[in-house]
């Protein structure tokens, strides 16, 4: 058959592997040659995928195959790969990690013993990449990724040939000894051979005794040179030279697991040789690292095994220490005295492609909403935020913006968390989880609440709704949804709270229904009683049971409509209709983000750091300290001290400054913008941003994006609060 | 590929010591899937003896309902927990990088997780 390398035809005999192919080609690549797949001598990109080893790779009628030496990069690929790499997971009691004489004996006595074994071996197309905590095995098989767990792993990957590390060792032509054994195996003729240590066995060649020197040649290897016994060099002239220099545990993947988890036996778990402290050479030839450069990394005080692999990156390349680790103990042996144990192994242990990195992970997954379909074919640029995919805008933000203002609009806030708690000791829990008044809240009315943490800062927001006397309802903000329940389980957990805790974000559709309108459009969707502000109450909505709440984040009149996520469409559907005439149009998040900036709501974690207190955020009104709550210990021992900087409201000219943007008085930075938009209903730009105070005031004109800007008090619109309430 | 249809179910939170205590429709498939939590497929009708006890109608699950033998092999391929032995069992984890429930009984097995995943789980079926 005929493979392709460097674009030129190379014949290859069935059974071969590719480097004993370009060997039979007489293009052998530079370096000594392992077969074993220990050293980084025989990497190539085959079939556009890089760092292959060919020793490890069979003949295939076609393979393109463009060997590099680990001193350079790979070429990259004509073309990506974008095809997705299998995957799979699988459930074992043993994984037994090579297949020679005492990986088999083991997986067969552990057989017996009637235990589930995998048994894996590169030679059979298992290639392990890692063992990781757990055990996890991950193993890259026949063009799938496997991830094995299981209860033990049995490391039986026998024993590597040691690498020399002389002058000339990066010539080409050099080989272990097992290796040119299994180039005789395939009939190669490697013409006149020498050998130094042990001869191979099956290949005819001139036995040199001594100890290795060096080797001569241009790019290939012409001779070889030992010292005797009597000190004297001897050179002998070659085309091929084979040395047998000791084995050492091939233990990476050993080392890599966790103690008490991997077993190792056999070769892989003795000591192995102990190479002498080389002169002069290349010691790792992934990283360039030479004799010379230990010496003068050693020399700065370097003086540890795991100190000078970070400082000269020796052990980390390719063949992640199988050529230097050995030598790198013996230098250390050698300038200090002790021999110091091998340096941590971690994952990867043989190189992987990105897909097959990505084979057994997935994307987070983003929540929809029941009405997600319905956004998107409304032509709703969908976006992620809070963990879930919300409509930014169905493409006229303005128009979206001013429905709210003039008309009534509906806006999907199904993602807000929606929590239910019940018990004997609710009203006492919940005290102590809000900064402000609960338990005074009758049935049927709500309350605007922080939520603070330890430190006093604040945390979330949302609102508190009593359902009955044993019974409120909690809305928090769609980012804090999440770890809510958490929050509110581990205090009454560590109170001792007698309550229910009953996390209902994902059962509930929330609908806002907002703009001077709503009222009236709720009123033709079956809410005949007026709702006054804060107030909630069950009742059905064209058709749908709802508990609807009256509560405003736009400024504008609004009711949020709480109902079964199964109804979302039809309830949505509805109020689309009866409010046709009324002007009713769904708005989007970059809307929201308008209507709720110009009425100075905060947004948490955007417009608030972990530092930001009610204090600084100008809201302690929310904040009773006369009671015991969460964060009221922080809020006592700082409020004495001086207000240091305060989230302020700015307005400025067109264009709107960037958010983020600096805040600047007499050329220092004061501050910085936090939430930043034109504002069309007062033809000015407004700004949220964090400014330091000046003896205790904020400055009247700041500079923000170059222009002049001015502290003015939030809300911007309407700041009496009448058109929410109307 | 199977899709995943809403889940007519209930869910109730109540004191462990009344959950084990409960009594429960008899063809209702009952989750406990938490000490103080159980989701109920099926009808309500059951009774807990918790006065605060929290029992709501539950729309935020779907299902997939599929063959034993399918489910379990898509479970063993992406799960990193081993499954439950037995003719029947309830098992919850994650699969796929999805937080899944399992309810397997004889041949016929339930895939359910969040109403507002099910687009996520059809796609890594």
């Amino acid at each position: 058959m005929e493979l392709i390398v460097d674009g030129e035809a190379v014949g290859a005999r069935d059974g071969d592997d590719l480097l004993t192919a370009l060997v039979r080609a007489g293009k052998a690549p530079a370096g000594c040659l392992c077969f074993a797949g220990d050293c980084p001598n025989c990497l190539a990109v085959v079939d556009g995928v890089a760092y292959v080893r060919m020793c490890r790779t069979p003949v295939r009628p076609g393979l393109d195959i463009r060997p590099f030496p680990v001193s350079e990069p790979p070429p990259l690929p004509d073309a990506g790969r974008t095809e997705p790499v299998p995957y799979r997971n699988q459930h074992v009691d043993v994984v037994v990690v090579g297949a020679g004489a005492a990986g088999t004996a083991e997986a067969e006595n552990l057989r017996a013993e009637g235990r589930r074994v995998v048994a894996l071996d590169d030679q059979q197309g298992d290639e392990v990449l890692a063992v990781y905590p757990g055990p996890e095995v991950v193993v890259r098989s026949e063009g799938e990724i496997v991830r094995y767990f299981a209860s033990e792993v049995v490391i039986a990957t026998g024993s590597m040939e040691i690498q020399p590390v002389v002058p000339g060792s990066q010539l080409a032509g050099i080989l272990t000894r097992r290796a040119a054994e299994r180039l005789a195996r395939a009939g190669v003729d490697l013409g006149r051979v020498v050998a130094v240590g042990t001869p191979p066995q099956g290949m005819e060649c001139d036995l040199l005794a001594g100890e290795l020197v060096r080797f001569e040649g241009e790019a290939r290897v012409a001779a070889v040179v030992v010292r005797d016994e009597s000190g004297e060099e001897v050179c002998r002239e070659c085309d091929a030279a084979v040395v047998d220099l000791g084995t050492y545990p091939r233990d990476v993947l050993a080392r890599m697991g966790v103690p008490g988890q991997v077993r190792v036996i056999g070769s892989a778990a003795e000591r192995g040789t102990i190479p002498r402290c080389p002169d002069r050479g290349v010691v790792c030839p992934c990283a360039g690292v030479t004799v010379e450069d230990l010496d003068s990394v050693w020399e700065r005080g370097f003086r540890e095994l795991e100190l000078m692999k970070r400082a000269t990156l020796a052990g980390t390349g390719t063949c992640q220490g199988g050529v230097c680790g050995p030598y790198l103990r013996s230098f250390v042996a050698d300038r200090g005295g002790d021999l110091q144990p091998s340096f941590t192994a971690r994952p990867l242990a043989r190189q992987m492609t990105m897909g097959e990195a990505a084979a057994a992970t997935h994307w987070p997954p983003i929540h929809r909403t029941a009405l997600d379909g319905l956004h998107r074919e409304l032509g709703a640029t969908m976006d992620r935020m809070g963990g879930w995919w919300r409509p930014w805008s169905y493409g006229d933000t303005e128009g979206e913006y001013w429905a709210v203002r003039r008309a009534v609009s509906l806006g999907d806030v199904s993602t807000l968390g929606k929590i239910l708690v019940r018990g004997p000791d609710v009203v006492d829990f919940l005290e102590y989880i809000y900064p402000c008044r609960v338990g005074d809240l009758t049935p049927g009315r709500s309350r605007y609440a922080l939520v603070l943490a330890e430190s006093g800062g604040l945390l979330d927001d949302g609102l508190i709704s009593r359902i009955d006397e044993h019974t409120f309802s909690l809305t928090f903000t769609t980012g804090g949804a999440g770890t809510a329940e958490a929050w509110l389980r581990d205090w009454a957990r560590g109170r001792g709270a007698d309550v229910r805790i009953m996390d209902r974000t994902h059962s509930l559709g929330a609908i806002n229904v907002t703009g001077p309108q709503a009222t009236e459009l709720l009123g033709r969707a079956g809410l005949t009683e007026p709702l006054p502000f804060m107030r909630h109450t069950p009742t059905t909505i064209a058709g749908v049971p709802c508990r609807v709440f009256r509560l405003s984040f736009t400024g504008e009149v609004s009711y949020e409509l709480h109902h079964p996520r199964s109804s979302s469409v039809d309830l949505w559907t509805r109020l689309m209709d009866l409010g046709a005439d009324l002007g009713v149009r769904p708005h989007g998040l970059e809307a929201l983000m308008a209507l709720r900036l110009e009425k100075g709501h905060v947004i948490v974690g955007m417009d608030t750091e972990m530092d930001s207190t009610p204090r600084r955020l100008g809201m302690e009104w929310a904040v009773r300290m006369d009671k015991d709550f969460v964060g009221r210990a922080a809020l006592a021992r700082t409020d004495p001290l001086p207000l240091d900087r305060r989230l302020v409201g700015l307005t400025t000219d067109a264009p709107a400054p960037t958010e983020g943007s600096a805040v600047f008085l007499d050329g220092e930075i004061v501050g910085y913008v936090t939430s930043s938009g034109w504002s069309p209903v007062l033809g000015t730009a407004v700004m949220l941003a964090w400014v330091d105070l000046f003896d205790g005031s904020v400055p009247p004109i700041v500079v923000v994006d170059g222009r002049p800007a001015r502290h003015v008090p939030i809300p911007f619109y309407d700041p009496e609060g009448a058109r929410a309430r109307a | 590929m199977p899709v995943p249809e809403p889940l007519v179910a209930w869910r109730a939170i109540a004191e462990p010591a009344a959950l084990d205590a409960a009594t429960w429709p008899s063809e209702a498939v009952v989750l406990r899937i938490a000490p103080d939590e159980v989701l109920v497929i099926g009808e309500p009708g059951f009774d807990i003896g918790d006065p605060y006890a929290i029992v709501e109608p539950e729309d935020g699950f779907c299902a997939v309902t599929m063959d034993r033998a399918r489910l379990e092999a898509w479970l063993a391929r992406t799960a990193e927990w081993t499954l439950p032995k037995g003719d029947r069992y309830f098992a919850q984890g994650s699969a796929a990088g999805l937080p899944v429930k399992v309810w397997v009984e004889g041949d016929r097995g339930l895939l359910i997780t969040r109403a507002s995943l099910a687009h996520d789980l059809e796609e890594r079926l």
